[in-house]
């Protein structure tokens, strides 16, 4: 499980629709099929509303009841899908990071070169806290709570974007001093904990227009501070305008 | 007698030796304190090795070498020794970051003494570092919010002219987000091998830009 999960759901054919409901095939294959752990729209609601409860109420305070009741549904169904809240949290951890990864990773893919990739990945990353931000809290903050299978996975991700924001020694390689090894671990490192405090404090309205100098500080690492001083004053039009109401 | 030990990995103070038994005509505050300190350090200990969730009271006292009842006169309960146990860990990690700052030398050599100060006591102290700098975030939203305005507390020493910025404050983050991974990831011991790259990473966005003579 885990990485592969949103390709299986996209590709994989779901058991429960080839035999009719309510018939005994029917059941045992819709049953087989969620004990695969599919993300089917019924088990991607229940972790979405588990990450907004954690977000909310912090994830110790959680019950799975409350899961229940945030997304409507009934404790058979929540126990078909997990075995426990810890279960669930784990399993909600994996599938939203995962997410958050790729769309952050296909934001830098899409730009032109690396510093109009950060910029893009930064503002997705911003724009993914001020539209859900109590899952961003439950996500970011409490896994730190919640601990278990899901820090390996966080740790994970973290390398994985390490080696993107990495990307930036091919095109200075040739023309500069390297930067410090861990540089990208830093990075990620402080944008996690620094988005994480701006979430706890309420402030994360603050965070799309924070985003030019976080850009700015990650450019002066491998560029140096000339230009990281020229990438600001680019940046922050770009925040300005992606802070603003679409519409 | 054997010299009294207390099982930290920490290199235990004299004041946190257990106390003598029976009568010792020790005063009463002397007492009270030497087991406050203890307490305190076996919860340390406990929540490092266990993690905060899973410790309770009974592992505190079993590490502290207190009674229950002792626990329970100086503390409400996990909670409230954790709180005081943060406090100490923190409290001492900020002071040897900002002395260096307040002793008259110039930025750059104070950005270096400070951080190798705090990667040294945190390498001799992997329990204090455990608790302090990744254990905290697990316990209250309290604490963890206090821990967030404590690294942001910091950012001002970064700049020359102690006013607190943006930048200042992302780079502390990253100081602190780059040693609780190493902490995390079972290698506090090599916390102080960090220094040159940490040193380098602070100055780096006040840096000219980099050519290939320099």
């Amino acid at each position: 499980m885990g990485k592969s999960t949103r390709d299986d759901a996209a590709g994989g054919e779901r058991g429960a629709e080839r035999y009719a409901a309510g018939t005994p095939r029917g059941e045992l294959e819709r049953i087989h099929g969620e004990l695969e752990r599919e993300p089917t729209p019924l088990r991607e609601s229940i972790m979405e509303a588990m990450l907004a409860t954690c977000g909310e109420r912090g994830y110790r305070a959680v019950s799975v009841a409350q899961v229940i009741e945030r997304y409507g549904g009934s404790r058979t169904q929540f126990y078909r899908q997990f075995s426990s809240k810890e279960d669930c949290y784990a399993a909600a951890y994996e599938w939203e990071a995962d997410r958050l990864v790729e769309e952050l990773e296909e934001a830098g893919r899409d730009a032109p070169d690396w510093r109009a990739g950060l910029r893009a990945a930064l503002d997705e990353l911003a724009r993914w806290c001020r539209e859900r931000p109590q899952v961003a809290k439950g996500l970011l903050l409490e896994i730190r709570v919640a601990g278990g299978t899901a820090l390996a996975h966080r740790r994970e991700l973290i390398e994985r974007l390490s080696r993107a924001v990495d990307g930036a020694r091919r095109e200075t390689e040739s023309r500069h001093s390297p930067p410090p090894p861990e540089t990208a671990r830093f990075m990620i490192g402080a944008v996690e904990s620094f988005v994480g405090a701006r979430l706890a404090s309420g402030e994360d309205e603050k965070i799309g227009m924070e985003m030019p100098e976080i850009v700015r500080l990650i450019v002066a690492a491998y560029y140096g501070r000339e230009a990281a001083d020229a990438e600001l004053e680019r940046s922050r039009a770009t925040a300005v305008a992606a802070s603003s109401p679409e519409g | 007698m054997a010299a009294p030990t207390i099982k930290t990995a920490a290199a235990a103070p004299p004041e946190l030796c257990t106390l003598p038994r029976g009568r010792h005509g020790l005063p009463r505050d002397f007492v009270e304190e030497n087991q406050r300190t203890r307490t305190i350090a076996g919860t340390i200990e406990a929540v490092a090795k266990r993690g905060y969730a899973a410790t309770t009271v009974g592992d505190c006292v079993e590490a502290a070498r207190v009674s229950r009842k002792t626990f329970y006169h100086l503390f409400a309960g996990k909670e409230e020794c954790f709180t005081a146990a943060y406090e100490a860990g923190i409290g001492e990690i900020r002071r040897r970051f900002v002395a260096e700052f307040d002793a008259n030398r110039g930025w750059e050599e104070a950005i270096e003494a400070a951080l190798a100060s705090v990667l040294g006591f945190l390498a001799e102290n992997p329990h204090v570092a455990r608790a302090t700098m990744v254990e905290v975030l697990s316990s209250t939203p309290e604490l963890a919010a206090r821990h967030h305005a404590t690294i942001a507390g910091l950012a001002p020493y970064l700049t020359r002219d102690r006013e607190a910025a943006l930048t200042e404050e992302v780079i502390v983050a990253g100081i602190f987000a780059l040693i609780s991974q190493r902490i995390l990831a079972g290698h506090t011991e090599t916390l102080p091998h960090l220094l040159p790259e940490l040193v380098g990473l602070v100055r780096a966005p006040y840096r000219q830009t980099p050519t290939l003579n320099g």
